[in-house]
């Protein structure tokens, strides 16, 4: 399957969705942060901490991942949006804890001051660890409200275990202690991708697994879909490397004290790392193949990052 | 710095740039996931599996059973597939129903589908057993082993099938959970049951062999006669006993094969006149379980079958007269039912169609026991009949059968003087189904009513005084109200029936009485039991042994001549 050609007609549809999504998620989050019947106290600083974190300006990229392959399962649109929270919440919160002195020490995210800097370093970690502890919250009382419109206790238990593994020692923990552990002489082709993997790409993984999952994938289906997002999530990260490359933060919204970790285009130089998008991506458009042109919207997702300018 | 190919190289060992799982087998499944397109494929795809899983299987036993050779049993299996697929799709709306029905109770659909396909599997499993048993009862290893594969590869699939189309089902109900993992094992746990349990069955009921032991029989020089007669049952006069009894099948070879061998339709294998004549299939198929009312009504209704005439060969049990030779007895059967081809081992034998064959002058090869015997009895045929599909040949044909049985049953008689012999005459009953028969006009009811007026006279006359010389220690008129009716009445007299005794019976009763009178032990294998209520005081000692032995089913089955099928078919007997 060759790469999608511009269709206007279906790059519209991409972009509404993208928009429904994106509206959808950002109206959604602050009611599941809050949680029912909680009223914050105003002295409490975590609570307007958390929601910087969480609401800050984002293209909500996993959450519309989630949902593309949840439509591609015809799963019910609330839950994907709910489980796209989810992986959301996670999302911010490994960018805050990202950005601390400890860690990358950046003072910019999507172009606004860091947590950290605005709220203070303790807040900051307290404000990722809330977003962290409400993400397996609200998956697990959606488990406890199967029949009032939440998720099948099974199936919350599912989306847990993964969230889990793609957090944990598995995915953003474990990518960002060996970012940190790696330094330029250490940064081997293969350590790079395994930082990458865990830091990038388990939670494309898992976004792309809670949608199948809702929708009731099979087990090869799901298969076809991890492939999917595995490569699409590497293909994601070299092209951040790239518009890194120009270190220009204003088209990547970040900027980090710390020395930039090597990245692929210092392996295989800025033309490879461009060859290794495009096969990423056309390996990640083969795996869509047995959709047929009920994928459409997921092959557009895949051409859309990989042509995105910032 | 790394070059571009040894960058993909680390890429494909560390899982990206593969294509996934796509490929032909889940293209189309995964290409058509709407719930509608999801569903119809799904119930299709099941469907064909299930038809061709259920064909095979049912191909397998055919082919062992009938012994067909390679290219009629590819043949048969598509013709099978064809009935397969209808019903298949049957079982497999009540398959969704079902699974719609337990989604509206909590659980999974993990949960669910199993529970479906193991309640599938067992009845599958179950039918599977049933369906191989006769088939295993004359197979040989090979042959056994193929039936076996056969039904455990059908149970397997009908197990997959199920469990396939209730997750289907159940996945698309929207409200179940789904998990990841597939139980394969369950389909093979099934299946592997299946073949245990089918293999010990065919051990269990496996059908022994006949024997060589010669049977020891008890010299008295009795002498007896049973006399069938066909669709009539007259009262009639005299000293002895007399019994009533009910079919247990109407079709006149069924139930006087049942006669001649104590046993039942089941067991001695003439169902009816069942073997069918498939399109395309060069060989005979005897029917069997599963299959039977397909190849049987199914095929004929639509014009792509017909049945054919089933002869001695398919008989797996020893009749009367068989039995009678292995203990040193000399018989004599003329006419009887299913007695073509005719052949050493039963004594003298004057084979059902005999009357046919010396009528037309044509070969008389297997048409009777020994050669010389059927040669001469052939000379008491008429050589003329008139145009046939008339009335009037239907009536010559239905008196001179008789006319032709009793000429030739009394000239051997005279002849050998056998201890044992068996005569049946069809004349009447002939007669009565044509006369029942709605189409026919008022002129030829009336000629009908008189032909059969005059047969039964002629045949009451012949039952009063049978005119045999030495006479019978016993005479069993078996009076048989014909293939429309469900009984009849056995009347027996001679100085071994006791006077005045009146009782019902089993016909499979009459084989192993009549045999014990002659001093053969009474099988305690058959069906059929020694009616010693109805005989003299002494006439029989009770003596028993545990098998008369079995008769194995010829290899190929061979079908009645093409000119007595077409008798058959003018006498009524074949549609």
């Amino acid at each position: 399957m060759a790469a999608p050609a511009a269709s206007p007609a279906s790059s519209l549809a991409l972009s509404r969705l993208l928009a429904e999504v994106r509206a959808a998620v950002d109206a959604r989050l602050p009611a599941l942060l809050a949680g029912e019947a909680h009223v914050p106290d105003p002295r409490d600083p975590l609570p307007s901490a958390t929601r910087e974190a969480l609401l800050s300006p984002g293209k909500r990229v996993r959450p519309a991942l989630v949902v593309l392959a949840g439509d591609l399962f015809e799963a019910s649109r609330p839950r994907l949006i709910d489980a796209g929270c989810a992986i959301e919440m996670v999302h911010a919160a490994s960018l805050v804890l990202d950005d601390l002195p400890s860690m990358d020490d950046a003072t910019l995210r999507r172009g606004r001051p860091a947590l950290h800097v605005a709220h203070g370093e303790g807040n900051a970690i307290l404000a990722a660890v809330t977003l962290l502890a409400r993400a397996f919250g609200l998956l697990a009382e959606a488990g406890l409200h199967a029949r009032r419109g939440g998720i099948p206790g099974s199936l919350a238990l599912d989306l847990v275990s993964r969230l889990a593994d793609a957090s944990g020692l598995f995915g953003l923990a474990s990518g960002q202690a060996l970012d940190l552990a790696t330094d330029e002489t250490g940064a081997t082709f293969d350590r790079l991708e395994t930082i990458h993997a865990r830091k990038t790409g388990a939670l494309f993984v898992a976004s792309a697994e809670f949608g199948a999952v809702l929708g009731g994938a099979r087990e090869k289906e799901l298969g076809a879909v991890r492939s999917y997002a595995r490569n699409v999530g590497l293909a994601f990260q070299i092209v951040d490397d790239l518009l890194e490359t120009r270190g220009d933060a204003g088209e990547t919204g970040k900027s980090a004290r710390r020395a930039p970790a090597p990245t692929f285009v210092r392996h295989v130089g800025e033309a490879g790392a461009r060859t290794l998008v495009a096969e990423l991506t056309q390996h990640a458009l083969d795996s869509l193949k047995p959709f047929g042109k009920r994928a459409d919207l997921l092959r557009e997702f895949a051409a859309m990052l990989r042509d995105r300018k910032k | 710095m790394i070059s571009l190919d040894a960058a993909r190289e680390r890429l494909r060992e560390r899982g990206y740039l593969e294509r996934g799982v796509e490929g032909a087998v889940l293209k189309g499944a995964l290409a058509a996931r709407t719930r509608t397109r999801a569903f119809l494929l799904g119930a299709s795809t099941g469907a064909a599996f299930l038809a061709g899983a259920v064909a095979l299987a049912q191909t397998v036993l055919h082919a062992v059973s009938s012994a067909l050779p390679l290219r009629d049993a590819a043949v048969l299996f598509l013709w099978l597939f064809a009935g397969a697929a209808a019903v298949a799709s049957l079982v497999v709306l009540a398959l969704v129903l079902l699974a719609l029905l337990r989604a509206r109770v909590r659980g999974d659909a993990e949960e669910g589908s199993t529970e479906i396909a193991v309640a599938f599997g067992v009845l599958a499993g179950v039918a599977g057993i049933l369906a191989a048993r006769p088939a295993l009862e004359s197979a040989g290893v090979p042959a056994a082993a193929a039936v076996l594969t056969a039904v455990a590869f059908a149970v397997l699939i009908a197990v997959r099938v199920a469990r396939g189309l209730a997750f289907t089902v159940l996945a698309a109900s929207g409200r179940l959970f789904v998990t990841r993992p597939s139980r394969t094992f369950l389909a093979w746990a099934l299946a592997g049951g299946t073949l245990v349990l089918v293999g010990i069955s065919a051990v269990l009921f496996r059908v022994p062999v006949v024997g060589d032991a010669p049977l020891v029989v008890a010299a008295n020089g009795r002498r007896v006669v049973v006399v069938g007669v066909d669709g009539w049952t007259a009262s009639l006069s005299g000293e002895g006993a007399r019994a009533s009894y009910v079919k247990e099948a109407r079709d006149p070879a069924a139930f006087w094969t049942t006669v001649a061998t104590g046993e039942s339709v089941k067991r001695h294998g003439i169902g009816s006149l069942d073997l069918v004549r498939v399109a395309g299939v060069g060989a005979p198929v005897r029917p069997l379980a599963g299959a039977r009312w397909y190849l049987r009504s199914v095929l004929p209704a639509l014009r792509l079958a017909r049945r054919e005439s089933v002869t001695a060969s398919a008989r797996r049990v020893p009749a009367l007269w068989e039995v009678a030779s292995r203990g040193g007895i000399p018989s004599l059967t003329v006419n009887w039912w299913t007695t073509y081809p005719s052949e050493e081992g039963g004594g003298t034998i004057l084979g059902n169609h005999l009357f046919f064959a010396a009528r037309s002058g044509g070969a008389l090869a297997g048409e009777g026991w020994p050669a010389e015997a059927a040669e001469r009895a052939a000379r008491l045929a008429p050589r003329v009949a008139p145009e046939p599909g008339s009335l009037e040949r239907l009536v010559a044909d239905a008196g001179g059968l008789d006319d032709f049985a009793l000429a030739a049953f009394r000239d051997a008689w005279r002849r050998e003087g056998p201890r044992l012999a068996l005569l049946y005459l069809p004349g009447p009953d002939i007669l009565s189904s044509a006369l029942a028969d709605p189409e026919r006009g008022a002129a030829d009811r009336v000629a009908l009513a008189a032909a059969l007026t005059e047969e039964t006279a002629k045949l009451r006359a012949f039952l009063l005084d049978p005119g045999l010389a030495p006479a019978p220690d016993l005479l069993v008129d078996v009076l048989d109200a014909g293939r429309r009716e469900e009984g009849g009445i056995v009347r027996l007299s001679g100085p071994l029936a006791r006077a005045g005794a009146e009782a019902t019976l089993a016909p499979a009763d009459l084989a192993p009485t009549v045999l014990s009178v002659l001093g053969v032990p009474a099988s305690r294998e058959i069906a059929g039991r020694v009616r010693g209520d109805l005989l003299a005081k002494g006439a029989v000692d009770g003596e028993t042994v545990a098998s008369w032995g079995r008769r194995r089913v010829a290899a190929q089955l061979p079908i009645d001549p093409k000119e007595y099928v077409e008798n058959l078919r003018s006498l009524g007997y074949l549609r």
